[in-house]
């Protein structure tokens, strides 16, 4: 099962100092950590981090013909900052991995399922893929 | 300066000044208005002055009772100038409570007499000053670090901070928190102990006893950090922090049970921690430890702690933990465990404090006492009153250990699966899935 851990944070510099170069490294470390575990965990899909709004474009057809933009600047002080995709059995599982994010010490983080997903060229809803043999029970007195 | 190095350089020994003298020199300028932003404000300025001073004059004879009056100088002239301009953010009173802080001192020693006026008369009559003559008073700083109205998670970083004088640097270094964030929560809480408005250094005996638990648990937190990241490499964290304050403790308050329980638990907790993995990094469990990488050192001083605990005629939540440890400990070096015993204990820790950690513990030595099938019902009826269970990894560490003991091998690898879906830490993860397909 697909869930995406959703980073928001504050734009660099809106809620105060910009990060140092130093804070930025510091933070690279963590972040580094983290998706070494992820991969050596197995659970990693993809990871982007995202760059702020000012570099932004918004498309629409909204009504009827192609309109580019830039933008959206939101008013609110938090925004869309990175998206992790990680595949694990459940939301126990999902939250385990969100706990960890180093992000989560200046931002929140926001765990979504999957409601389908297109990989290999094909949609996959979650249960559609092949069962992990073993597949465990969410609780345990199913287990005896 | 041509000196061997073992001869200071009065710089250097402003410098090193140790982390007792940080932490009553803090405590003492702190006490008057609650302000330790100020008083290590400061206490760097007296460091600062420090280092010209002793160049020029050589160190004095008591170099903690001279920092102390210069920091206590330059916070006299913070509150003075302050109450000039606002009468309203400190007033007289203040500075007349930190002056008869002042002659408190003073009575009570004998020994550092009037302030000094300046700087040069501090190093000219600090020669009769023993570094004893300060009176401590980190017991209230601790307590007023572990206030239950500063932020859980601040506690820990204030401690370090004032009565250790770690950096912000150091401290975020130690927990793997981005400086920047070490920082702001400092400043955040440090204003926060101002705001209390009360000055902490004249708390009552019956008031500080009563604090003491915030104070213990905020120790433990530091030592038993719920890592907050994931990482490739185990942290060791603030294991010297951690046993340096819960000694701290234990030393202000040698009549109490539960301090000692705390240093016993912590002493005996980090003698283990070199035997916690292999040599090529393989996460080793307690019962698979080689006894000779244990710290020597660290495990008697545990047991001192423990014996203290005995003589004081008080157990709680830590002393517990820490005979916990002591029997496990003994069990291993041995070759054969006293469950029964271990059992009690326990039991007896599940009636003062009791946990889902501690409740699967129990159903782990209930099994060695009873049987599997009796751990396993045990762990079945936690399910009952938690429904926390389900995503707590140590109880399907512990599930998938006795159903392979009961030969449920299938029931035993779908366990393991599930605790290694709840598990980030990759030796750990390594360790769980030896033998999973």
């Amino acid at each position: 099962m697909r869930y995406s851990l959703i980073f928001h944070a504050p734009e660099p510099g809106v809620d105060g100092p910009a990060p140092t170069e130093e804070d930025f490294q510091e933070m690279m470390r963590l972040m580094d950590d983290f998706g070494q575990a992820l991969t050596s965990a197995g659970v990693f899909v993809a990871w982007e981090m995202l760059a702020p709004h000012s570099e932004t474009k918004t498309v629409t057809r909204r009504t009827g013909e192609v309109v580019i933009e830039d933008g959206p600047f939101a008013a609110a002080k938090e925004a869309l900052a990175g998206v992790v995709v990680i595949d694990v059995p459940d939301i126990e599982a999902a939250l385990t991995w969100a706990e960890k994010f180093p992000g989560t010490s200046y931002g929140t983080i926001e765990i979504r399922p999957a409601a389908t997903s297109f990989v290999d060229g094909t949609w996959t809803r979650p249960g559609d893929g092949p069962a992990r043999s073993g597949d465990c029970p969410s609780r345990p007195d199913q287990s005896s | 300066m041509t000196e061997p190095a073992e001869i200071t350089d009065p710089a250097e020994w402003a410098m090193n000044l140790s982390q007792d003298g940080w932490g009553r020199i803090i405590a003492l300028i702190a006490a008057a208005d609650g302000d330790i932003a100020g008083a290590e404000d400061a206490l760097a300025t007296a460091l600062e002055r420090a280092v010209t001073a002793w160049r020029a004059q050589g160190p004095p004879d008591n170099p903690e009772g001279w920092l102390y009056r210069v920091a206590l100088n330059a916070r006299r002239d913070v509150w003075k100038s302050a109450a000039a301009r606002t009468a309203t953010a400190l007033d007289e009173e203040t500075i007349d409570r930190i002056d008869q802080g002042g002659a408190h001192i003073d009575r009570a020693t004998g020994r550092l007499g009037s302030y000094p006026s300046s700087i040069d008369s501090a190093s000219a009559d600090s020669a009769d000053l023993a570094p004893y003559a300060l009176p401590d008073q980190r017991l209230e700083l601790l307590a007023a670090c572990a206030h239950p109205d500063i932020d859980a998670a601040a506690r820990p970083l204030l401690m370090l901070s004032a009565v250790m004088g770690m950096t912000a640097k150091q401290i975020a270094a130690a927990m793997a928190l981005p400086a920047a964030t070490v920082s702001a929560r400092l400043t955040r809480a440090k204003k926060r102990v101002a705001g209390l408005g009360v000055a902490f250094g004249s708390p009552d005996r019956l008031d500080l006893e009563s604090r003491l638990p915030d104070v213990h648990e905020t120790i433990y937190g530091a030592f038993a950090i719920e890592w907050t990241h994931a990482a490739a490499q185990p942290r060791d964290g603030m294991i010297g922090e951690a046993l340096y304050l819960s000694r701290l403790v234990a030393q202000l308050c040698p009549g109490d049970g539960e301090s000692h329980g705390l240093a016993a638990l912590i002493h005996l907790s980090a003698a283990r921690f070199p035997a916690r993995r292999s040599g090529d990094g393989r996460f080793v469990p307690l019962s698979c430890q080689d006894p000779n990488f244990w710290d020597q050192t660290l495990t008697e001083a545990g047991e001192r702690h423990l014996v203290e605990v005995h003589r004081c005629g008080h157990i709680g939540r830590f002393g517990l933990e820490a005979a916990i440890q002591l029997l496990h400990m003994a069990g291993i070096r041995t070759g054969s465990t006293d469950w029964p015993m271990l059992l009690r204990l326990h039991d007896d820790l599940a009636q003062v404090a009791p946990s889902l950690g501690g409740s699967v513990s129990r159903a782990a030595v209930l099994a060695e006492v009873d049987g599997p099938e009796t751990g396993l019902m045990a762990l079945d009826a936690l399910d009952a009153d938690s429904p926390r269970l389900s995503a707590f990894q140590p109880a399907w560490v512990l599930r998938a250990h006795l159903l392979t003991r009961l030969g449920r091998t299938d029931e035993a690898a779908t366990a393991r699966r599930r605790a290694l879906d709840l598990t980030t830490d990759p030796a750990e993860r390594a360790y769980l899935s030896v033998g999973l397909t």
